[in-house]
C-alpha cells in the first residue's frame, strides 16, 4: 500500500473527513459535484493546505505530515497547468529537478527527455503563451512526471482542453500513468475521464466519501443521486418488503424479482424502460400512466423524462430513438404509459 | 440649450487643464538657447552638477531598492499589527513638502540630531552637507515610489504559481529568486526608475539636508536654481532641458504602464 491518508479540515461551509488509500502504480479518481472539497482534498495530500488534527498522510510508509509541499515526493497537474509564464517549456520541465539539487546542464537534458516523451522535442525553446492548450497540458504532465515523483496528484487534467482534443490526450494521459510507479491521484467530475483513466474511484459529496469502487461497481450499484445522475442510471431509494415490491414512497411501488427486504436502492437503466401511448398489454409487470417533463437529444438517442401520474415525485428517464419520438409525438406535457420489466429492476441493500 | 452651454464650459476648462501642462514646456522650449547649449552645458559647474545628479540618484536608487524591496515584501506578504499604519507612513515623503522633509532629516540625521549623534560618535559619520546625505534626502522623497510599485506587484502576483513552485521541490527563498521575482520584474523596473526619475528632480529636501556646495552637493536642479539667481537664465534653461529630456525619456519607457493602464499590467 503506498498511499495512505486521512484528511480532516474546515473551509468556511466546507468540512472535509475523508479517508483514502492508493496503491503504487494504480489511480484512484475522485468525483464528486462542484464545490465537493475535491480540489481541497488534494490540496491538502500535496501539503499546501493546512489540516486539522487527526489527519494523516503517509506515503510509502513514510509519515508526510507537517512536511512542507517543497520536500514531499509530489507532482501535481494543476487544473490550468499553472506554468511558468517567463520560462520556456524546456525550463519548465527543469524547474523540479534543480529545485531538487540536479546541475543545470542534467536537469535539461533531463527535461529535454520528458518533452521528448511528451511529444514536445520541438516546442522546447516556446513560452507557454506560445502553446496550445494540448501542449501546455502535456508539458504540465511533464513537469510533474519528470522529478519521478511517489504521489501524482492530478486536478481536472483535461478539463481545459475542448472537446476535439481531449480523447487523444486521455489516452496519452493513460500511457504516461501506466508508466509510472507513482499512486496517483485523480480529481475529476468527468465519468469518462475518471472510467477511462482510474483503476478505482472514490465518490465524495459534501466532504465526505459515500462511495467506493472499480468504475463497474459504481455504475451498476450507485448509492447516491450523484453517482447515478453521473452514470445516467435511475435511481431510486425503497423499502423492499421481501415479496418483490419496492416501495419508493408517495404510494408508489415497483416489482422485481428479488426477496429482498429492508432498505435498498433500486436501479432501472433508461434503455430498459418503455413508453407507450396506451396501457400496454405485454408481460411487463410494471407500468403506469405519465406526463412527460422533458425531451432531451442526445447524439442519436432521444433520453425522455416521465413524472407518473399518480405521483408527481416521481419521475423516469427512458432512453429512446429520435424515430420513437416522432411516432408517439413525444413532446413536454404528452400523455404516455411507462412500462419496465420485473428482471430489469436491480436491488440492492442500502 | 443648458445642456449644450454646460458641455462648452467642460471643454473650454479641459482645454485650460491641457494648456496648464503644454504651455510651461513650450515656454521652456521655446526660449531654449539651442546654439549656446552645448557650451552651457560643458561649463565645468554643469558637468560638476551633471556628475553629482547621476551619482547621487543612481545610489539613493540603489538604497530604495535595498531597503525598499524587502519592506514592500513584508507589506504585501506578511501580516502583521500595524500594517495600516506602516504602510500610511511609507507614503509620508510623497505629501510631505520637500523642504519640511530636508528638516526632518536634519533634525533625524544631522550632527546633533536623533539618530546623527549616534552615527557621529560611534562611526565618526557625518550627512549633512555631504554628498552621501544629497543622496540620502534623495532616497528619502523616492522610496514611496519604489514601496508603491513594488508591494502591488508583490500583492496581484499568482500565488498559485508559487505554490506550484513548492510542489516541484522549491523552497521559499528558491520560489522567491525563480517565480515571484522574475514575475514581478516588470513592475520593479517601473518602480525603480520612478524613483529614480524622482530622484534626480529632487530639489527641497537636499538643499535644505545637504545644503548647496559645487562639486559636493550641487546637483542640477540646485544649479539651475543658483543659475537663475545669478541671472544666467540661458544656462539654467540648458540643465533644464536635461531634466526635461529625461522625463520624456522616463515617460516613453513607461508609457505602456500608464496609458495602457495599471489594471492591465502583471
Amino acid at each position: 500500500m503506498s498511499l495512505v491518508a486521512s484528511v480532516r479540515l474546515q473551509r468556511g461551509t466546507l468540512a472535509l473527513d475523508v479517508s483514502l488509500s492508493v496503491e503504487s502504480g494504480t489511480t484512484v479518481a475522485v468525483v464528486g459535484p462542484n464545490g465537493a472539497g475535491k480540489t481541497t482534498l488534494l490540496r491538502a495530500l500535496a501539503g499546501l493546505e493546512p489540516v486539522d488534527d487527526g489527519s494523516s498522510v503517509s506515503l510509502d510508509g513514510v509519515v508526510l505530515d507537517g512536511t512542507p509541499a517543497e520536500r514531499r515526493p509530489i507532482g501535481v497537474v494543476f487544473q490550468d497547468y499553472l506554468l511558468f509564464p517567463h520560462l520556456s517549456a524546456l525550463d519548465n520541465v527543469a524547474f523540479g529537478l534543480r529545485a531538487r539539487g540536479m546541475r543545470r546542464a542534467g536537469a535539461r537534458a533531463e527535461a529535454a527527455a520528458w518533452l521528448g516523451r511528451v511529444g514536445l522535442a520541438e516546442e522546447m525553446d516556446m513560452r507557454p503563451s506560445q502553446l496550445s492548450g494540448g501542449q501546455a497540458q502535456r508539458v504540465a504532465v511533464a513537469r510533474a512526471l519528470a522529478g519521478s515523483p511517489r504521489l501524482l496528484l492530478l486536478d481536472e487534467p483535461l478539463s481545459a482542453l475542448d472537446a476535439t482534443t481531449r480523447p487523444a490526450l486521455r489516452r496519452e494521459l493513460r500511457r504516461h500513468l501506466a508508466e509510472s510507479t507513482a499512486a496517483r491521484v485523480l480529481v475529476t467530475h468527468d465519468p469518462v475521464e475518471a472510467a477511462g483513466l482510474a483503476d478505482r474511484l472514490v465518490v465524495v459529496e459534501d466532504g465526505r466519501v459515500v462511495q467506493s469502487g472499480t468504475p463497474a461497481e459504481i455504475s451498476q450499484r450507485p448509492r447516491s443521486r450523484y453517482v447515478a445522475d453521473l452514470v445516467g442510471v435511475n435511481l431510486y431509494r425503497g423499502r423492499a418488503d421481501g415479496n418483490e415490491r419496492v416501495s419508493v414512497g408517495d404510494g408508489f411501488s415497483l416489482v422485481t424479482t428479488g426477496a429482498a427486504t429492508g432498505e435498498v436502492f433500486a436501479v432501472v437503466h433508461p434503455r430498459a424502460v418503455t413508453l407507450h401511448l396506451s396501457e400496454p398489454e405485454g408481460t411487463a409487470r410494471n407500468s403506469w400512466p405519465a406526463v412527460v417533463a422533458g425531451v432531451d437529444h442526445e447524439g442519436d438517442r432521444v433520453r425522455v423524462t416521465a413524472t407518473a401520474a399518480t405521483s408527481t415525485s416521481t419521475s423516469i428517464v427512458a432512453e429512446v430513438t429520435p424515430a420513437a419520438v416522432r411516432e408517439l409525438r413525444l413532446a413536454e406535457g404528452s400523455a404516455v404509459w411507462v412500462s419496465v420489466k420485473a428482471t430489469e429492476v436491480a436491488v440492492y441493500p442500502a | 440649450m443648458r445642456t449644450r452651454a454646460g458641455s462648452a464650459v467642460v471643454i473650454v476648462a479641459a482645454a485650460v487643464g491641457g494648456l496648464v501642462f503644454v504651455v510651461p514646456v513650450a515656454g521652456l522650449v521655446w526660449r531654449a538657447p539651442w546654439w549656446g547649449l552645448w557650451a552651457s552645458l560643458s561649463s565645468s559647474a554643469a558637468r560638476e552638477a551633471l556628475r553629482l545628479s547621476v551619482v547621487c540618484s543612481l545610489w539613493a536608487t540603489a538604497v530604495c531598492v535595498m531597503v525598499g524591496l524587502p519592506l514592500a515584501w513584508v507589506l504585501a506578504r506578511v501580516p502583521f499589527p500595524g500594517r495600516r499604519l506602516v504602510r500610511a507612513l511609507v507614503l509620508v515623503p510623497l505629501v510631505l513638502p520637500p523642504v519640511v522633509g530636508g528638516v526632518a532629516l536634519l533634525l533625524a540625521f544631522g550632527r546633533r540630531g536623533l539618530a546623527g549623534v549616534y552615527l557621529d560618535r560611534w562611526f565618526g559619520i557625518t550627512l549633512p552637507f555631504t554628498t552621501a546625505g544629497s543622496a540620502l534626502a534623495e532616497a528619502f522623497v523616492a522610496l514611496p515610489f519604489l514601496v508603491l510599485t513594488a508591494e502591488s506587484a508583490f500583492r496581484s502576483a499568482d500565488r498559485r504559481l508559487e505554490e506550484a513552485a513548492r510542489t516541484l521541490g522549491a523552497g521559499p527563498w528558491t520560489v522567491f529568486r525563480r517565480v515571484t521575482l522574475p514575475l514581478a520584474a516588470p513592475a520593479l523596473g517601473a518602480g525603480a526608475v520612478l524613483a529614480w526619475a524622482r530622484a534626480l528632480g529632487e530639489f527641497g529636501a537636499t538643499i535644505t539636508f545637504a545644503g548647496n556646495s559645487p562639486g559636493r552637493t550641487t546637483t542640477i536642479p540646485i544649479q539651475v536654481y543658483l543659475l537663475l539667481e545669478s541671472g544666467d537664465v540661458s544656462g539654467a534653461i540648458a540643465l533644464s532641458l536635461v531634466l526635461l529630456g529625461v522625463a520624456v525619456a522616463v515617460l516613453a519607457v513607461l508609457r505602456d504602464r500608464w496609458v495602457g493602464g495599471w489594471s492591465s499590467s502583471p
